[in-house]
């Protein structure tokens, strides 16, 4: 089956064409992603209502080149996916509005895709990964340790209950100057700085829970570059490389009770742990990733970057698995700002009337 | 020519169905929100009681504002999927237009003013004249403003601004029509007439994202 996947909920407008065969193997057949970031990077960060814009002008464009690119035409489709949240809910309208209405005049069924959903199954469509398995997800938006343990099963092990890790990038690239996107700026200005000079907290690492907060790493970058300004670069080199190997530490340790905890609920000796998110791209992260893995004798896969970030295959895929399982929705689906993927964890961050927000 | 026409860009989700500028089924929700949930719904509605299906439609028309943010890029990105779908030819029609256009053949001989509330007492608002041409551009200015510019001639106003610049202005502001979106066999009729655009409509947002580039480094360098 051919599924066209469209991705909105961030600064990404993507498209894309993947082929998902009977023995449930599948194929990238086109993968366009537009990337926003210019549009954001004098605002230190993305300003929703300036993605929704960029999406709404972008989007039918991004997908007729990635139906061109994969010589598809639109009746040759099974299926039209969607990111419907969570998300920025102006950007996902977007993509939702542009699926339903191609969905309708073609006569597709629709698929309203979870965007972490996507993430989560990125890695059976590159590395024909069988179910359970463990999930990493690093993202701007989201931190979270799930077990993937059927479509549609996820139970969240552990997440942030402040910040996001790729939020926290950012912030203390604000912080000391470094252009946006934080986490490569961090990563490179990291490359030559002493990573034992400043010695940042480790947050939640003392209990047995998974969950995660950088809000006080933030705080404390915020007071040791404070106590030593004005900063030169090598100040910020070796404040970079402290917060870098304070996060990679916490998150290393973290999957590495989620791998022993995994194991002894399932019983499988050798767990996969998947990363997926932006912050897979950090080979800092990866480095620390690969250790924990090998010492709690997991396999560790990080699919390729293009597929860790956001982009329309993950989309596409995550409703192939589901049209392959009958799971379609109708066109009145609504877009999702908040939508956890366990909706049975007790939400650790947002709450109230809008209910937890991942 | 068979006309699919949509509008979600203010309080209504409306859908018609028009041979030329003749309506052969539509229908209008004022729901104020929910466009998103409600419109293709609508539209499978109404081309069902006008007995046709999607490819029976030859061009599309759809609001591309002034007025709700949100709203214009629900119709927008629809009206810009169905284009990819049904390889038809798509056509954007202002609000105010569409709201001028709806009552040019009762306004008496008088020019036009279309206002939409824009809050912050503003008004989204563009005049016409008589037989709805427009005289003027669209424009987002304080209703006290657009209220002078009718410089004490009488003028029909319709739109959900009308009152607002009444206000301000006075006997010259005839207020003919007060409903808070732009009537949807007015768009019909507009795209009809339409002369094929080169570009695709994009929405026409009147006001500028509210954000403010980045405030300097928070810790000084040396």
């Amino acid at each position: 089956m051919l599924v066209l996947g469209i991705e909105t909920s961030c600064d990404e407008t993507a498209a894309a064409i993947v082929r998902r065969d009977v023995d449930g193997s599948g194929t990238i057949v086109a993968n366009v992603v537009l990337s926003q970031i210019e549009d954001h990077t004098a605002y230190g960060g993305v300003v929703p209502e300036i993605a929704a814009r960029a999406h709404v002008e972008a989007l039918d464009a991004v997908i007729e080149r990635a139906l061109a690119a994969a010589g598809v035409a639109i009746a040759d489709l099974d299926a039209v996916a969607a990111t419907a949240g969570p998300g920025l809910i102006g950007g996902v309208l977007v993509g939702l509005m542009t699926a339903k209405a191609i969905a309708a005049a073609a006569g597709k069924p629709l698929i309203a895709v979870n965007h972490l959903e996507g993430h989560a199954l990125t890695a059976r469509l590159t590395d024909g990964l069988e179910f359970p398995y463990l999930l990493l997800l690093v993202s701007g938006g989201h931190t979270q340790i799930l077990a993937v343990e059927a479509l549609g099963r996820y139970r969240r092990l552990g997440t942030t209950i402040d910040d996001a890790l790729g939020e926290a990038f950012d912030k203390t690239a604000k912080l000391l100057g470094l252009p946006y996107p934080g986490g490569p700026a961090v990563e490179r200005a990291a490359r030559g700085g002493n990573p034992a000079r400043f010695d940042l907290p480790r947050a939640l690492l003392g209990r047995e829970s998974l969950d995660f907060s950088f809000s006080g790493l933030k705080t404390a970058v915020r007071h040791a570059a404070q106590a030593i300004a004005p900063v030169t670069e090598a100040d910020i080199a070796d404040l970079c490389a402290s917060f870098q190997a304070a996060v990679c530490d916490v998150v290393a340790r973290k999957c590495g009770r989620a791998i022993d905890r995994f194991r002894a609920e399932t019983g499988i000796i050798a767990p996969t742990l998947v990363v997926a998110g932006g912050v897979a791209a950090n080979k800092a992260l990866r480095a620390g990733l690969d250790a924990a893995t090998a010492a709690h004798r997991a396999r560790l896969i990080v699919p390729p970057g293009s597929l860790c970030t956001d982009n329309g295959a993950m989309i596409a895929w995550a409703g192939a698995e589901r049209l392959a399982c009958g799971l379609v929705d109708d066109l009145d689906a609504p877009a999702r700002p908040r939508w956890p993927l366990d909706p049975t964890a007790a939400p650790r961050l947002g709450s109230g009337q809008h209910g937890a927000k991942a | 020519m068979l006309i699919l026409a949509l509008d979600t860009s203010l309080d209504a989700c409306a859908v018609a169905v028009a041979t030329g500028e003749r309506i052969i089924a539509e229908r209008t929700e004022v729901i104020g929100r929910g466009h998103a949930e409600r419109l293709m719904g609508l539209i499978a509605a109404v081309l069902a009681n006008a007995g046709v299906g999607y490819d029976a439609i030859e061009r599309i028309g759809v609001t591309v504002g002034p007025g709700s943010f949100t709203g214009i890029r629900v119709g927008v990105a629809a009206a810009r999927g169905l284009r990819l779908a049904l390889r038809r030819p798509l056509i954007g029609i202002s609000t105010l237009d569409a709201a001028a256009e709806a009552i040019a053949a009762t306004a008496g001989g008088l020019p036009i003013l279309a206002a939409w509330d824009a809050r912050r007492d503003e008004v989204y608002a563009r005049f016409y004249a008589a037989d709805g041409t427009p005289t003027g551009e669209a424009m987002a200015a304080p209703a006290a403003q657009v209220a002078a510019m009718l410089g004490g001639r009488a003028h029909a106003c319709v739109g959900s601004g009308a009152p607002l610049v009444a206000t301000f202005a006075g006997d010259a502001a005839r207020v003919v029509d007060l409903r808070g979106h732009a009537p949807i066999a007015a768009v019909a009729r507009l795209t009809a007439r339409a002369v094929e655009p080169v570009a695709l409509p994009s929405p026409l947002y009147m006001r500028p994202a509210d954000a403010k580039p980045q405030a300097a480094a928070g810790v000084a360098r040396a």
